[in-house]
């Protein structure tokens, strides 16, 4: 999902989970920061690299692909962006190197949802931002895996476009270019996306590139060709995956308040969200390629407060001038402890799942951090108390 | 927001089947172009790497060609027939080389085309077959030059410098069995394509 979503959206379903406004914004912040928090970020900050939560073009540009380079891009990549909804999933007739990155396609409602929602209770509003993030994503991002594979993501030319009409639909074929550098044409049904590449594991087949920024489109529902699929379609329908989101988001966050016992899956706050449906659908289904005035426009109406626009170099002189055994109890060392935390439990989840795509994960209750100084903290984090204070 | 658009999705087992026909088609077609280059670049890497041996293949012919003629002749017209020999020879093996290069070219386009859509006409799948027969007849004369080996066979002194040695032979052979894969593949597949095709009565799937 875009920023629109991540930011302002999240902010609209924080508030209607009954949170304060300033918590809102410290949840909807974190939440769109997971976009941002990358290694470029982190030296800038001199924070904890292991806590990266995304790449940049240019570090993934420079990025290996070779076996340990791809699981440090599966390790970012499937815990925040590409939750992997089935690790046991069976698969008959293929190799065990496919099977591994067939269990690492991401879908909504999976049990690593479960785990990511629960992880973030008690913890602080920095944690429920990643959390939020990560479940909005696994709708926007379904059927596309979070480790480079032209085997699992890549499509082919296959793709139409359906739009509703009075009595039915209509479809029409979807054309990709690959120009960066182009804007996508809405109209013309002109969209860009990653160049095909025949390796395995080149960058440009990793999670959704091969479909451009399709899946990040609230309005847009298409039919296409995954290359996991067997030549079956599947539709994407975009206004219905993300008004699930949208409701899904503000249940769990009414579970990480206190409202409800324990955190279903396939579980929507409908009743929460009814009186403004029809706003939130008008939103989804407008056909622009940025949603934020709109989802600003309707956080503010349900705030009455005005959303700061977001900004990043918000918190970093606070984390550079804390002293360092304060750093943890600043906005960006809670979200660093945050992030080290997801991709602890998520990287643990599928390393004793007997994948190894994500690399060998320690379990640092059982064995200690190792060399991995960075998860020192987490100790201190698993057994502390509500990080809020 | 209530309409359910899954009644968009063509997932009958035809249409799935059709589409797989069609893409194993075009990654066949590629398969064959590339096989087309490979042709052409073995061909002059053997020659390039092999010059001394073609050099003297000439030099026995030119001698040949001296027993075989009248002295009274003369030395100059004796010389022409040697020359002239010689070009026939190489014209020969680029005629068969170009032809060999443009049929497979013509045929892995053809199945690429066909692919996507366009229609074409059956005669790239009759020289498919063609190369096909070409292929395993391949495939048998390097079963018995790998029996002449192991027997210690020799073969004609004139035709030593063409005959490839053993790891030659083996490369040979896989090209060979890949190419045979490849063109069997492609002539089910392209004869699937034109079947859905007439039942649908129309272009590529993609269309509906």
């Amino acid at each position: 999902m875009n920023g629109d979503f991540h930011y302002y959206a999240t902010y609209c379903t924080a508030i209607l989970a009954g949170y304060s406004h300033e918590e809102a914004c410290d949840i909807c912040y974190s939440a769109q920061f997971v976009d941002l928090c990358s290694r470029t970020f982190l030296s800038s900050v001199n924070g904890p690299k292991a806590a990266a939560t995304t790449q940049l073009s240019a570090e993934l540009v420079e990025q290996k692909t070779d076996f340990l380079g791809l699981q440090e891009i599966t390790r970012i990549w499937a815990s925040f962006h590409f939750l992997p909804y089935d690790l046991h999933a069976e698969k008959k007739r293929c190799s065990r190197a496919y099977r591994n990155k067939y269990r690492m396609i991401c879908n909504s409602n999976g049990a690593l949802l479960a785990d990511t929602v629960n992880l973030a209770k008690d913890k602080s509003l920095q944690a429920v931002g990643i959390a939020m993030h990560i479940t909005a994503d696994t709708w926007a991002h379904k059927y596309f895996a979070g480790t480079p594979s032209m085997a699992i993501n890549n499509t082919d030319n296959h793709f139409f476009e359906i739009m509703p009409e009075e009595d039915g639909y209509k479809v029409r074929p979807l054309k990709f270019s690959h120009n960066p550098g182009a804007k996508d044409d809405i109209e013309n049904a002109v969209y860009v996306n990653s160049l095909y590449q025949t390796s395995e594991n080149t960058v440009m087949n990793l999670g959704h590139g091969r479909a451009g920024h399709l899946p990040d489109y609230s309005f847009i529902r298409y039919k296409y060709l995954p290359a996991w699929g067997d030549y079956k379609e599947i539709l994407k329908d975009n206004p219905s995956d993300y008004i699930h989101a949208f409701a899904q988001l503000v249940y769990a966050m009414q579970y990480l308040r206190g409202e409800h016992e324990s955190f279903e899956l396939n579980r929507y706050a409908w009743e929460t969200i009814e009186p403004y449906r029809d706003e939130i659908e008008a939103i989804l289904e407008k056909r622009q390629l940025s949603d934020s005035d709109d989802w600003k426009a309707l956080g503010e109406k349900l705030s009455g407060c005005e959303i700061p626009d977001f900004d990043l170099e918000k918190y970093k002189e606070e984390y550079k001038k804390a002293p360092k055994e304060e750093k943890g109890y600043t906005f960006l060392g809670k979200f660093f402890l945050g992030a080290l935390a997801q991709k602890s439990m998520v990287t643990g989840k599928i390393y004793r799942s007997g994948n190894p795509l994500a690399g060998v994960s320690i379990d640092y209750e059982k064995n200690g951090v190792g060399a991995v100084k960075d998860y020192l903290k987490l100790f201190e984090y698993s057994y502390g108390g509500n990080q809020n204070e | 927001m209530e309409k359910n658009f899954e009644s968009c999705l063509n997932n009958n087992p035809v249409s799935i089947k059709y589409r797989k026909s069609e893409r194993t088609l075009y990654a066949t077609g590629l398969g064959c172009m590339g096989y087309a280059i490979w042709s052409v670049i073995r061909t002059l890497l053997q020659t390039y790497f092999r010059y001394e041996d073609i050099k003297e293949f000439f030099n026995v012919i030119a001698r040949e060609v001296v027993q075989v003629m009248d002295p009274s002749l003369g030395e100059d017209l004796i010389r022409l027939t040697t020359i002239l020999t010689d070009i026939l020879i190489i014209a020969l093996m680029v005629v068969a080389l170009v032809v060999s290069f443009l049929l497979r070219f013509y045929v892995g386009r053809s199945a690429c085309l066909e692919a996507v859509g366009k229609k074409k006409r059956v005669i790239y799948i009759v020289f498919a077959v063609l190369i096909l027969l070409f292929d395993i007849f391949s495939i048998y004369g390097a079963a018995r030059e790998f029996g002449n080996m192991a027997n210690g066979t020799s073969t004609e002194d004139y035709l030593a410098p063409w005959m490839p040695n053993f790891l030659d032979e083996v490369a040979e052979l896989l090209l060979s069995i890949t190419s045979v894969i490849i063109m069997l593949e492609m002539i089910v597949n392209a004869i699937r394509v034109k079947v859905f095709r007439k039942k649908f009565k129309g272009g590529s799937v993609n269309e509906r």
